[in-house]
C-alpha cells in the first residue's frame, strides 16, 4: 500500500486558449495550497468551490467534460493533460515513522479482514519499512510482512519482506532488482515495469525458494471523487497496476490515491475474482485522516 | 538380448579354451520387523520388511566369467512400488532389482574387462566411504543401506604390485534413491518453512547424453603389505544436494498467495581425486586412511575435504575398529543451497564396531558413532543367534539422538529430525 498526496499541477494544454488559462489557474491555485502544506491541502474543502468558480461558465462543448461524468471538475482539466503528479515520491507517499492506514478487506466471499500499514523505520537515506499486518473478524493474523522501501526521490522501490505471520518459522524475501513502483512525475499512460527475482529465505539466509514476476504500473487519470469507510475522497490518482507472477495468474488492481493520505482503494482482480481494500482510518504525521 | 547371447558365445568360441561350467547360486532370505518406541516418532508405531537375494556366478569359457545378484524386496512402510527402476529414477525402492550383473574378461592374467552393471567402490572403510564415488545407493531406510550396481564398463590391469583400474559410465548417470518415510531429508527442510507453505520435492534427474558420461580411474601399489592408491573421477556426486524451486502460487481466497515450496533433488557435477592406503601393523592391527578432496563447477557446491582414518584391532573371536572422519570446507559456493545433503552430515565423526564371532551359534556387534561437531550420536546393537545351519535370528537397536538441530556446514540437523525414530527389531534370515 501507498501514503499519497497528489498536488494537482496541470502544466500544459493542447486546448484552446481560454482552457489554458484556466488551468494555469488551477495550477496557480494548487502551488498556493502546496506552500500552506499538507494540512491546509488536505482540509481544502473549498476547492470545489473553486473549481465551480473557475468553471462554472466554461460552454457544455464537447470534450470538455473529459472523464463523462456529468460535470465540470478539476479532474476534467487534469485529464486533457497527460501529468498528474510533479513532485518528489515522499510528496506522494510520505512515510513518516508512525503513520498509519487502516483497511477493511473484503474478499470474494464477502468474508472481512482488517489491513494495518505503519511506517515502523524511516532513514536519512531514504529506506524506510512498513509493517503491515492483516487479521480476520477472529483476530486471527492472516498476513503479517515486514517490507522494505527505498525512496530515491523521483523513485519508489520495494525491495521485499520479512514474512512474520509465523512468529516460529519467519521467512526473508529478497527481490533483485527492486520493485519498481513508483516514478516521478506521474504521467497519464506512461507506465513503468520490472521484472524482479526473489528469493525466499529462512531467518538463518537457508534458501528454500524462489519466485519471477513482472509488475506493471500505469498512471491512468484523475477521478472525481471515491467513498470509502472513512468518507468520501475527491480528486484520487489512479493508477493501474498488474502483476504476472512466472507460472501462475495475472493479479491486476486499480488503486486510487487521495490527496495527503495514501491508496484509499485498492481493487483487486484475479481470475475474475475481486478483493476490496477500503481505508476505515488512518493517521498521517500524527493527525488523524480525514475524507476530503 | 540375442545379440548379448550371440556375443558371449563368439566370445567364448574364439577364446575357445574350455566349457562353460555350472553356474554356482547362493542367497538369502530375511524377514525384518521394527518397533519404534518413541510415541512422537514420524511414521507407524511397527514396520515389516522382507528381502531375498540371489546370487550367481559362473564360467562361460576360461576366460569369460559371469557374475549376478539380484533382490526383491517388499514392506508394509509404503517405500516399495513398482517392479523395476531403470536408473533410480523414482523415489520408491522397486520389488526387483538388479543389483549386479557382469560379464569378464580376462584375455590375460593381467587384464580383466567388464561389461555390465557393477559395483565401483573403492574405500576400504565400512560406512564412511570417501572414496566411493560412483557406486549409488538404495537408502530408502537410512540404516539398510544396500549398494547398487552402474552399468558401466571397466577395464583393470595388475602386474607385479601394481595395478590401474579405468570405470567408464556411459551416458546415463545413476544417483542414489534417498531416504523415504520418516527417514526423508526432506522433513528435515520442511521443518525449516513457514507452516502455511506445503511442501514438493523434485528429483533433477540428467538426460541421457554424450557428456553425462562418468569416468574413475585408480593406479595402486602393494608395498610390502602396504596397499596405496589414487583416484579420480569426474561426473555427478550420486549424493543429492537440495536446491530451492520456483515456488507455486495458487488463488486463495481472490489472492495469488504462494502455497508451496518446491525442493530439487539436484546431482551437483563432481570432479574428485584422493588417495586411499592401507598397512597391516603384526597380524592383529590394520592401520587404513583415505582422503578425497571434492571439486565442483556448479555455484552452489562448496569444496571440500574429506579425511578418514581408522584403526581395526583383531584377537582371536573379537574384532574392534575406531575411525575419524573430517569434512573440511575449503571454498565457499556462491550460491546457498536449502540443504547440502548427506555428503556433508557428517563433519567430525568419530565411529566404531566392537564384533565378536566365533563361528558358533551366537554373534554380535556394537556399532557406535558420534559427531562432535553435530553432537548427534548413533548407537546399533546386534546379537544374533543360529538356530539351524544358516538359520538366525537376530535382535537389533538403532538409538538416534541429536543435541544440536542446527551446526556448522549443514545448518539444519537431520539426525536433530530423525532422532525421535529409535526402534528395536528382530531379524529372520537363512542363507544358502
Amino acid at each position: 500500500m501507498f501514503y499519497t498526496r497528489p498536488p494537482i499541477r496541470p502544466k500544459w494544454s493542447p486546448s484552446i486558449g481560454y482552457r489554458l488559462a484556466c488551468a494555469l489557474l488551477v495550477l496557480l491555485a494548487v502551488t498556493v495550497a502546496l506552500v500552506f502544506g499538507r494540512g491546509v491541502l488536505a482540509a481544502t474543502t473549498s476547492l470545489d468551490t473553486l473549481i465551480q468558480v473557475l468553471f462554472g461558465d466554461l460552454p457544455a462543448s464537447d470534450g470538455v467534460d473529459a472523464n463523462n461524468d456529468g460535470a465540470i471538475t478539476v479532474a476534467d482539466v487534469v485529464l486533457a493533460v497527460p501529468l498528474l503528479f510533479e513532485g518528489v515520491v515522499s510528496d506522494l507517499v510520505p512515510h513518516a515513522v508512525n503513520d498509519q492506514l487502516v483497511y477493511r478487506v473484503t474478499d470474494p466471499q464477502g468474508g472481512l479482514a482488517t489491513e494495518t500499514t505503519t511506517a515502523v523505520s524511516s532513514d536519512p537515506g531514504g529506506a524506510f519499512v512498513i509493517d503491515d499486518e492483516e487479521v480476520d473478524s477472529q483476530q486471527q493474523v492472516l498476513k503479517h510482512e515486514v517490507q522494505s522501501y527505498t525512496d530515491t526521490g523521483t523513485e519508489l522501490l520495494y525491495h521485499g519482506y520479512t514474512d512474520e505471520t509465523d512468529p516460529a518459522l519467519v521467512s526473508v524475501i529478497t527481490c533483485d532488482p527492486p520493485l519498481l513502483r513508483m516514478v516521478m512525475p506521474l504521467i497519464a499512460g506512461q507506465s513503468f515495469s520490472t521484472t524482479i527475482h526473489c528469493i525466499i529465505t529462512t531467518l538463518d539466509g537457508t534458501p528454500i525458494g524462489y519466485s519471477d514476476e513482472t509488475d506493471v504500473f500505469t498512471p491512468i487519470d484523475i477521478v472525481d471523487s471515491i467513498k470509502v469507510p472513512l468518507g468520501t475522497f475527491t480528486y484520487l490518482v489512479h493508477i493501474s497496476g498488474s502483476r504476472q507472477v512466472t507460472g501462475a495468474g495475472l493479479e491486476t488492481h486499480e488503486i486510487y490515491f487521495a490527496s495527503g493520505v495514501g491508496p484509499v482503494l485498492d481493487l483487486m482482480t484475479i481470475g475474475g475474482q475481486l478483493t476490496r481494500s477500503e481505508l476505515v482510518s488512518g493517521t498521517i504525521g500524527g493527525v488523524p485522516v480525514v475524507a476530503h | 538380448m540375442r545379440t548379448v547371447v550371440s556375443l558371449v558365445v563368439l566370445v567364448a568360441v574364439l577364446g575357445g579354451r574350455a566349457v562353460a561350467s555350472v553356474p554356482v547360486l547362493n542367497g538369502a532370505v530375511q524377514y525384518e520387523t521394527f518397533g519404534y518406541t518413541d510415541p512422537n516418532r514420524l511414521g507407524s508405531r511397527f514396520e515389516n520388511f522382507f528381502a531375498a537375494t540371489l546370487r550367481g556366478h559362473g564360467q562361460l569359457s576360461s576366460i569369460l566369467t559371469w557374475q549376478f545378484e539380484g533382490r526383491a524386496v517388499a514392506d508394509d512402510a509404503d517405500f516399495t512400488a513398482g517392479a523395476y527402476s531403470l536408473r533410480n529414477e523414482s523415489r520408491s525402492r522397486p520389488y526387483l532389482s538388479l543389483i549386479t550383473g557382469v560379464l569378464d574378461y580376462r584375455p590375460s592374467p593381467e587384464l580383466r574387462v567388464s561389461v555390465g552393471k557393477q559395483i565401483v567402490n573403492w574405500s576400504a572403510f565400512d560406512e564412511i566411504q570417501p572414496a566411493n564415488l560412483m557406486t549409488p545407493r538404495d537408502e530408502s531406510d537410512v540404516f539398510r543401506r544396500v549398494e547398487l550396481g552402474i552399468p558401466s564398463i571397466s577395464v583393470h590391469y595388475g602386474s607385479g604390485g601394481t595395478f590401474a583400474e579405468l570405470v567408464v559410465v556411459p551416458l546415463a548417470f545413476n544417483p542414489s534413491r534417498l531416504p523415504q518415510g520418516r527417514w526423508s531429508l526432506g522433513t528435515t527442510i520442511a521443518t525449516n518453512i513457514p507452516s502455511k507453505l506445503s511442501f514438493v520435492e523434485r528429483q533433477d534427474l540428467p538426460p541421457v547424453r554424450l557428456n553425462e558420461t562418468q569416468a574413475g580411474a585408480r593406479v595402486g601399489t602393494h608395498w610390502g603389505g602396504l596397499e596405496a592408491s589414487v583416484i579420480g573421477y569426474v561426473g555427478r556426486d550420486t549424493a543429492a544436494e537440495f536446491l530451492p524451486g520456483r515456488i507455486i502460487f495458487t488463488v486463495v481466497n481472490g489472492r495469488l498467495k504462494p502455497t508451496a515450496i518446491q525442493i530439487i533433488d539436484h546431482f551437483p557435477l563432481l570432479r574428485a581425486g584422493g588417495i586411499t592406503g592401507s598397512y597391516p601393523l603384526g597380524e592383529r592391527w590394520l592401520l587404513r586412511v583415505e582422503s578425497v578432496y571434492y571439486n565442483s563447477p556448479e555455484r552452489d557446491r562448496d569444496d571440500f575435504l574429506h579425511s578418514v582414518a581408522g584403526v581395526e584391532y583383531a584377537l582371536d573371536d573379537w574384532r574392534i575398529v575406531l575411525n575419524y572422519f573430517r569434512d573440511d570446507q575449503t571454498v565457499n559456493a556462491a550460491e546457498a543451497v536449502t540443504n547440502k545433503g548427506e555428503r556433508r552430515f557428517f563433519q567430525s565423526f568419530i565411529f566404531g564396531e566392537v564384533r565378536y564371532d566365533a563361528g558358533r551359534r551366537l554373534r554380535g556387534h556394537l556399532r557406535v558413532g558420534y559427531d562432535a561437531n553435530g553432537e548427534f550420536p548413533i548407537i546399533q546393537p546386534e546379537v544374533s543367534y543360529r538356530l539351524w545351519r544358516t538359520l538366525w535370528v537376530a535382535l537389533f537397536s538403532e538409538i538416534i539422538h541429536a543435541s544440536r538441530s542446527h551446526y556448522c556446514h549443514n545448518k539444519s540437523s537431520y539426525f536433530d529430525t530423525i532422532r525421535r525414530e529409535d526402534r528395536v527389531g528382530t531379524r529372520i534370515e537363512y542363507d544358502f
